[in-house]
């Protein structure tokens, strides 16, 4: 990421945006997870989300993780590009947030006097290419002139792309932060080692398995308050990370003493185990009267990590003849063959 | 305002055949202790916690202060009565540490302790 030092942020936590513009609806899916996230009192995660819609990433309730976005600034010639992104603030049930913003750019391509900036309207499409003049300015003319350093301002006039290298979210204003070379450095450091790590893992045999189609979707919202109160009492056994995870897929998992992996749900839904990634067995065990299904997964889980061979006693078995859990795939696609002293040199010297 | 009925735990006894019976005990929660009912609200610290399923609350929870040794008595006599009602007492890891284990006797500094209706357990 070249030019990446050149990176600069306006006064430290200085807001540049106030995601109360919301437009665009959420998918049902992300409706209802938020949904979810309001009913147990938890503050939804955000989602920052490629234009195409195809990219998501989950980042901390108070951190913008960096991710790897491609910067306007970081062109060296005519030909600018941007890949924008837009936040999704779901603490506010999946809307769209609008960030105001205004450029502040200082070219040095040739005679350029300004850069190349595109606005992405949601709902309408991108905005053409604009030029933005040196200093703080607003979109005007478009030119063709390269980016060397870029900062954001707030003018609460426009609603640009945004790109994000670190921030926090507080009281539903996004604030960005301005890195400390010792943070730009880590930062560096942390997204070359996630390279290598996915190249390395990328080779490693046998590959690692994706299912792609699955059809789990988001457990529902409770209405019950008994549930909501089950479902509580997970979060607090199983953590917030493993809840967060359950909520979005519907079980947990958990390893016991014997090294088998037992796949729990909710209700009545029979508890899959796993030996070495393999299905071995589909048990059945089940929390009788009218609890809240969040109680018979409380229920395996405990017994499973207290006494395994009692909840195997308790268990009917069910057959895992025929029994698909999904197809699976290898995700790697093309693999880069190069050696790694290669990759690794030619991600440094990009970096 | 929580009437008597509020501070009652009704716990289901047992199972007839492979069908929920209609059994069930009463057991009354002592004025120190509180009932949280607001699923939201988080225990507050150097609260102890018990977390005991019944079919008509969810997860009822009863916290008392680990400081206040009045509390720790009225809550040794609940947890006392509980397990002799049939229900197994799990002091469970919070916060993602998967551990649990079923307690002989009651600890003032557990964190969290479910209590499961081991009687309602059965294969399906």
């Amino acid at each position: 990421m070249a030019g990446a030092e050149l990176l600069r942020f306006p006064e430290a936590l200085a807001p540049i945006g106030n995601p109360g513009v919301m437009y665009g609806p959420c998918s049902a899916a992300e409706a209802d997870q938020c949904q979810q996230y309001a009913s147990i009192g938890a503050k939804a995660p955000l989602i920052i989300r490629s234009h195409n819609g195809t990219a998501y990433y989950r980042v901390g309730d108070n951190y913008l993780e960096a991710v790897e976005w491609n910067m306007i600034f970081n062109s060296t010639s005519a030909a600018t590009a941007s890949n924008g992104w837009y936040v999704t603030d779901n603490s506010t049930c999946g809307m769209t947030a609008t960030v105001s913003a205004k450029i502040k750019v200082r070219t040095s391509y040739g005679e350029a006097t300004g850069m190349f900036a595109k606005c992405y309207d949601y709902g309408t499409g991108d905005s053409s290419w604009i030029k933005l003049e040196n200093g703080w300015d607003h979109f005007a003319e478009p030119c063709g002139t390269a980016v060397s350093e870029w900062a954001w301002a707030n003018d609460g006039e426009h609603e640009c792309t945004v790109s994000y290298r670190q921030g926090i979210i507080n009281n539903g204003f996004i604030y960005a932060k301005p890195m400390t070379p010792e943070e730009l450095k880590i930062h560096t450091e942390k997204m070359l080692k996630r390279r290598i790590h996915e190249v390395i893992q990328s080779r490693c045999s046998p590959n690692i398995i994706v299912r792609n189609n699955t059809k789990r979707q988001p457990l529902a919202m409770p209405t019950d308050i008994r549930e909501q109160r089950a479902r509580e009492t997970l979060r607090r056994v199983i953590g917030d990370a493993k809840f967060t995870n359950f909520v979005r897929h519907g079980f947990i998992s958990v390893k016991a003493r014997s090294g088998l992996v037992y796949q729990i749900f909710t209700g009545h839904g029979i508890t899959h185990v796993f030996n070495q990634g393999n299905l071995v067995e589909r048990l059945c065990v089940v929390l009788q009267g009218n609890f809240p299904p969040t109680d018979s997964l409380i229920m395996r889980y405990l017994l499973i990590l207290n006494n395994e061979q009692q909840f195997r006693s308790f268990a009917v078995k069910h057959s895992v003849e025929g029994y698909q859990t999904g197809r699976s795939h290898q995700q790697n696609g093309q693999a880069d063959i190069r050696p790694l002293a290669e990759i690794f040199k030619e991600l440094k010297r990009v970096a | 305002m929580m009437t008597v009925a509020d501070r009652e735990i009704d716990i289901a006894l047992l199972r007839i055949g492979n069908k929920p019976g209609n059994a069930s005990a009463k057991i009354a929660v002592p004025e120190n202790l509180e009932i949280i009912s607001d699923p939201a609200k988080k225990t507050p610290a150097d609260f102890g916690c018990f977390r005991i399923m019944t079919p008509k609350d969810g997860d009822k929870r009863v916290v008392w202060d680990s400081r206040d040794f009045a509390q720790i008595s009225e809550a040794k006599a609940m947890f006392d009565e509980l397990v002799v009602q049939g229900l197994v007492p799990y002091r469970v890891g919070v916060n993602g540490r998967a551990s649990s284990e079923v307690m002989a006797e009651f600890d003032p500094y557990a964190e969290e302790i479910i209590f499961l209706p081991i009687a309602m357990v059965a294969g399906g």
